[in-house]
């Protein structure tokens, strides 16, 4: 026990450390032209952003589709099923869509840079770009992270509209609604704070998942055993961190805000 | 570093003091660029006062020499220091430019009209 | 190439160490090792595996900080200074890695570009020429579009020399260029090593364990083991000595003060131990 928590408060260390290099390479360096490579930013921002859109669309679209049914499953014993279009939309908006559009790329593209960093640095990479005097902060990390950040609340944007797309095929071919009866009914029980929760949450989920990814794979060190294991313990990490974060924004948005 | 340029008899002579290495070889690369920009038929570098030369120095020089190529324009060195010459020997470069062992014997090869 | 010694003590000393001490989990791993290399010498570093010979050169390349001593590099005691101070004696040396270290995303021409387009102001143009002559002076012309990935292993570690010697270094750090190498490659990558520190005066540590390349390469040799300097002095001083560590080591001998296991009592001890 004693050891699983010296282990915790190591690893909260690093990471701590990391997250602040890396957000000193995003700000203040900018300045002092040591910023991250505006390229290497780009790269990241594709691979993460651009690559992973067809997935999320993937699976956030059959979410939709799966919250309508079972909803309706109970609304049409009350007759109620015209409000599916609200049910669907408040649930995309606030909480679904950022959230499985973050747990898709943590998947994907959080576990592919665990793996990327680990093998640099058990291939003496890193060690090579620190000998060279290039950060690998400002080389590898911080492009990284900041592609995260950015790229996170795009998707999640994305997999909003497209989660509420799937609820919207199941309201027109299974309760006969028209498109405009569930947009109507969607958009009466909106406000911006829902659309806006949503988008905040995605943010502080992408910076999550892309240093957790980033910090795992920095401190591997050993073999490929290691390497599978940094890959592993970003995954179950970032899943974990989304979610317990997940319930905190949420009460702090519906509680206090 | 430190630079001057002048004509003699139709030879543009740049004569550089310093060491040529990483930081300044930006800086030479512009001044020959300002004499590669007028067309200069024969340019003259004179590295009598110049202790050092480094791998971005030669690619400086060479980038130049390409760039004259497409003019037909000639380049010279002169007045290379022992340790500048051998730099240009390891790279085998000493068989590809014209070197002179000072100004005056250049100014006389390049001004002499061709037969 | 070089078998006799430079004893010219009239060029300046670039890399001085003092009395080094390091451990690791309280196992002396370094102990006590002074050395002193001048201006164009190849110093090697020769001694069995896990003697240190790795941790030594991480301490010179200021990636470890020693428990006690010191270590001058060009003139100056890194283990005490600043990072922004060091930033600027790393420019002046080049490190060529044990398994080359190359950046497996980027192709051996981008490899080799990357320190000048990270710390010069060099244009494009002039970059891709200095790339072009650092790859033709490892013999890969022509190999600048490859990938890490489509090369052998000896090619890698020649564009990891390329790469060291783009900054047009001072002094270069190798640990173990030619081991994984065939004899024939192993022949090449010395006469790379030769070339280019002799022709461009370049300081040279090289840590390895293959008695071929120390006659080959070096004008001057520490043998340690077990973290101890035990031999100094040149190659035919090698060759003289008549201590038996460092005889057994240039001779391959199984036989000999450096043991292969435990010995007997300890292994017996470590057996029953727990009984
Ligand atoms: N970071 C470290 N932590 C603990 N022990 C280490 C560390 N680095 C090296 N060692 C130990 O120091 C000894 C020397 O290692 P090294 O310098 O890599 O040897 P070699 O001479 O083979 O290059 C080995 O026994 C190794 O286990
Ligand atoms: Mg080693």
């Amino acid at each position: 026990m004693k050891d699983s928590i010296d282990q915790f408060l190591l690893h909260l260390g690093d990471y701590t450390i990391l997250l602040g290099q890396s957000f000193r390479c995003c700000t203040v360096d900018i300045f002092r032209r040591q910023g991250p490579r505006m390229a290497h930013v780009l790269e990241q921002m594709n691979e993460i952003g651009v690559n992973s859109m067809g997935i999320v669309c993937l699976v956030v679209f059959f979410v939709g589709l799966v919250i309508a049914m079972q909803t309706s499953y109970e609304m049409t014993k009350f007759g109620t099923e015209m409000y599916v279009g609200r049910v669907v939309g408040l649930t995309m908006f606030r909480e679904l869509g950022p959230l499985i559009a973050t747990i898709v790329l943590g998947g994907r593209c959080g576990a592919a840079i665990a793996a990327e960093i680990g093998t640099m640095k058990v291939n003496e990479e890193v060690e090579a770009l620190r000998v060279m005097g290039i950060s690998p902060i400002r080389f590898l990390v911080a492009p990284r992270i900041l592609a995260f950040t950015i790229m996170a609340p795009v998707l999640a944007v994305i997999s909003d509209y497209v989660g509420i797309i799937g609820g919207l095929v199941l309201a027109i071919t299974e309760l006969h609604l028209t498109y405009w009866q569930f947009v109507e009914n969607m958009m009466s029980g909106m406000i911006v704070k829902d659309f806006v929760s949503g988008i905040a949450k995605s943010v502080v989920f992408g910076l999550l998942v892309g240093s957790i990814a980033c910090h795992f794979g920095y401190r591997t060190e050993g073999g490929a055993d290691a390497v599978g294991r940094a890959t592993t313990m970003s995954v179950v990490t970032s899943i974990v961190m989304i979610i317990v974060s997940d319930a905190a924004l949420t009460a702090v948005f519906v509680y206090i805000l | 570093m430190a630079y001057s340029t002048r004509i003699v008899d139709s030879v543009a002579i740049l004569e550089l003091d310093g060491e040529v290495d990483l930081y300044h070889s930006p800086r030479v690369r512009e001044e020959i660029g300002k004499l590669i920009s007028k067309k200069n038929p024969t340019i003259l570098i004179n590295f009598q006062k110049v202790s050092y030369i480094d791998s971005s120095g030669l690619a400086t020089i060479i980038d130049a020499f390409q760039k004259m190529r497409a003019y037909k324009g000639r380049l010279a060195l002169a007045a290379l220091s022992k340790p500048v010459l051998s730099v240009f020997e390891v790279a085998r470069l000493n068989q590809y430019f014209q070197i002179f062992e000072n100004e005056g014997a250049a100014l006389g090869a390049l001004t002499t009209p061709k037969a | 190439m070089s078998t006799t010694a430079i004893s010219n003590s009239n060029l300046p000393v670039h890399i001085e160490v003092k009395n080094l001490v390091r451990a690791f989990d309280g196992r002396r791993v370094l102990d006590n090792i002074s050395l002193k290399v001048h201006k164009g010498e190849t110093m090697v570093i020769l001694g069995g595996s896990g003697c240190g010979k790795s941790t030594l050169l991480r301490h010179l390349i200021g990636s470890l900080k020693p428990d006690a001593g010191e270590i001058w590099l060009l003139g100056k005691e890194i283990t005490r200074m600043q990072d922004q101070e060091f930033a600027e004696i790393r420019k002046k040396f080049g490190m060529l890695f044990q398994g080359g270290a190359l950046l497996n995303s980027m192709s051996v021409g981008e490899n080799v570009a990357l320190p000048l387009e990270e710390h010069t102001n060099l244009s494009p143009e002039i970059i891709d020429i200095m790339v072009k002559m650092k790859t033709g002076m490892v013999g890969l012309t022509g190999f600048e579009h490859l990938m890490p990935s489509q090369i052998s292993g000896g090619m890698k570690k020649r564009v990891a020399l390329a790469r060291a010697i783009a900054m047009d270094p001072e002094i270069i750090f190798f640990d173990e260029p030619t081991a994984g190498l065939d004899p024939v490659m192993t022949a090449v990558v010395d006469l790379l090593i030769n070339n280019l520190c002799k022709k461009l005066g370049i300081t040279a540590v090289v840590v390895t364990h293959d008695m071929a390349s120390v006659n080959r390469i070096a004008d001057h040799i520490a043998m340690i083991h077990k973290g101890k300097l035990v031999f100094e002095g040149s190659v035919p001083q090698i060759h003289a000595s008549t201590d038996p560590l460092v005889r057994q080591f240039i001779n391959g001998e199984a036989d000999g003060p450096i043991s292969f296991q435990q010995s007997g009592d300890d292994y017996l001890k470590s057996l029953f131990a727990s009984t």
